[in-house]
């Protein structure tokens, strides 16, 4: 079993995907700012893209987002939909950079985090006819940019691991 | 962050992955039935390793929230022992009022609050989501509660089961947009429904009703209604009335805090009948 896990990148983003999701219930979930809490699922979706490219971001991104669903009392689907988006736009940023600057990662994981957070705002507004800008939504914003651009790099990380990709040597300006 | 370009971006994957959520977020539009076996065995196979996560979380979340609810649970216990001193004085009054109440409800043949057998249960977990309110409890089909079964505090409605498993059940919060409870102004006698969220929004209310800030709202019991009538729900907090409008714009603030209670009572009203 282990060393499937170890030769497969599906199973290593199976039990990535696993361990965040656990985080996200039962450490994440609990430190709250403001009523804004963080979202761990979203950086998976957005450190696969910057990771793997647009391909795999988008799949992890549904995956996250699908195992997200089914512990949520929301519409299923939903988090999928918004996070294969993320996953994938974040891709396509990281084959348009020329080079690999160090803080890029931090940047581009504040900049979508934000973003998947708005295209679920509106997606569920759209689905659920509800009022969700009342739901102090520049908090959540700003909470779940903040923590995923100061995780972003261990996530890098854990992402590169999973698919297999070696680090690019940063360019230190 | 350099990748191959060999594979290149493919927009096929996500318009499949798209399609794919778009289909599952239609399916489960159709009823909890079709998923629930997903969610069930999500439940059982996450259950276990977020209780041995939480309980080895368990001291760093203690010394976060004294960090950062320290003034809030300061003030909160300054004004809970005011609050306790005039809800003495009140109790009085309240028990021969209720009992008026009762008589009220039973002349006009409405279910009221008081006559349902209750399950007091614990709260376990808040949703891990910012957008999804709903909270977890300890009890569950065993202790006979239902989808639709109402969920109040001491103080008010606080919302109703969502989804129930044997040991467990999620009670969607009255912050949620697809809540929906039928209401009534006591102090004006009219009705209305009030829509989920923060604050919630009462709709189909006459516009010429005299409701000023600060009257009481209650669940109105009436027709089909999940809910007994007396439930306390809030004060209105705004009225909106705009010239030539079909109705008035009615804002309440649940009396109901989310935040400030750990032991929530399941009302086993007769859901299935309704």
């Amino acid at each position: 079993m282990i060393q499937q896990i170890s030769e497969s990148p599906w199973l290593r983003l199976a039990l990535i995907v696993i361990v965040a999701v656990v985080a996200q219930m039962a450490l994440v979930s609990d430190l709250r700012i403001s009523d804004a809490t963080g979202d761990v699922m979203l950086l998976i979706a957005i450190t696969a893209g910057l990771a793997a490219g647009p391909d795999r971001g988008a799949i992890a991104g549904f995956v996250a987002g699908c195992v997200f669903d089914s512990v949520l009392q929301t519409p299923f689907g939903l988090s999928a939909l918004a996070y294969c988006i993320v996953g994938h736009i974040a891709g396509r940023i990281t084959l348009n950079l020329l080079r690999p600057i160090w803080w890029m990662p931090h940047a581009v994981t504040f900049g979508l985090s934000a973003f998947g957070v708005v295209v679920y705002a509106i997606v569920s507004v759209v689905l659920r006819d509800g009022d969700v800008w009342g739901w102090q939504l520049l908090d959540v914003v700003l909470v779940v940019a903040c923590l995923n651009a100061v995780l972003a790099r261990p996530a890098l990380r854990m992402l590169r691991w999973t698919f297999g990709v070696p680090a690019p040597r940063p360019v230190l300006r | 962050m350099a990748v191959s370009r060999r594979a290149g971006p493919s927009r096929t994957t996500l318009l499949v992955l798209v399609l794919v959520s778009v289909v599952l977020i239609t399916i489960d539009s159709k009823g909890p039935d079709v998923l629930e076996p997903v969610r069930s065995v999500a439940s059982e196979v996450l259950s276990p390793l977020r209780n041995g996560a939480e309980a080895a979380w368990r001291p760093v979340n203690r010394v976060w929230n004294g960090i950062t609810h320290y003034d809030d649970v300061k003030k909160e216990n300054e004004q809970l022992r005011a609050d306790l001193e005039a809800a003495k004085g009140k109790a009085f009054a309240a028990s021969a009022a209720e009992g008026e109440l009762r008589e009220f409800h039973e002349l006009f043949e409405l279910d009221y609050v008081g006559d349902y057998e209750q399950v007091a249960a614990k709260v376990v977990a808040f949703a891990p989501s910012n957008f999804d309110q709903t909270i977890e409890i300890d009890r569950g089909s065993d202790k006979g509660i239902k989808v639709g079964m109402p969920v109040v505090t001491g103080a008010g409605l606080l919302g109703s089961v969502v989804r129930v498993t044997d040991h467990r059940a999620f009670v969607r919060l009255l912050s949620d947009p697809e809540f929906a409870v039928g209401v009534t102004f006591p102090d004006v006698n009219e009705d209305g429904v009030a829509n989920g969220g923060q604050p919630l929004q009462v709709d189909f209310v006459d516009p010429g009703a005299d409701i000023k800030v600060g009257d009481e709202v209650r669940t109105s019991g009436q027709e089909a209604s999940r809910f007994p009538a007396g439930i306390n729900i809030g004060t209105v907090s705004a009225v909106h009335r705009e010239p030539g409008g079909l109705q008035l714009d009615v804002e309440v603030e649940p009396i109901a805090d989310v935040e400030s209670f750990t032991i929530v009572l399941v009302l086993l009203t007769r859901v299935d009948e309704g």
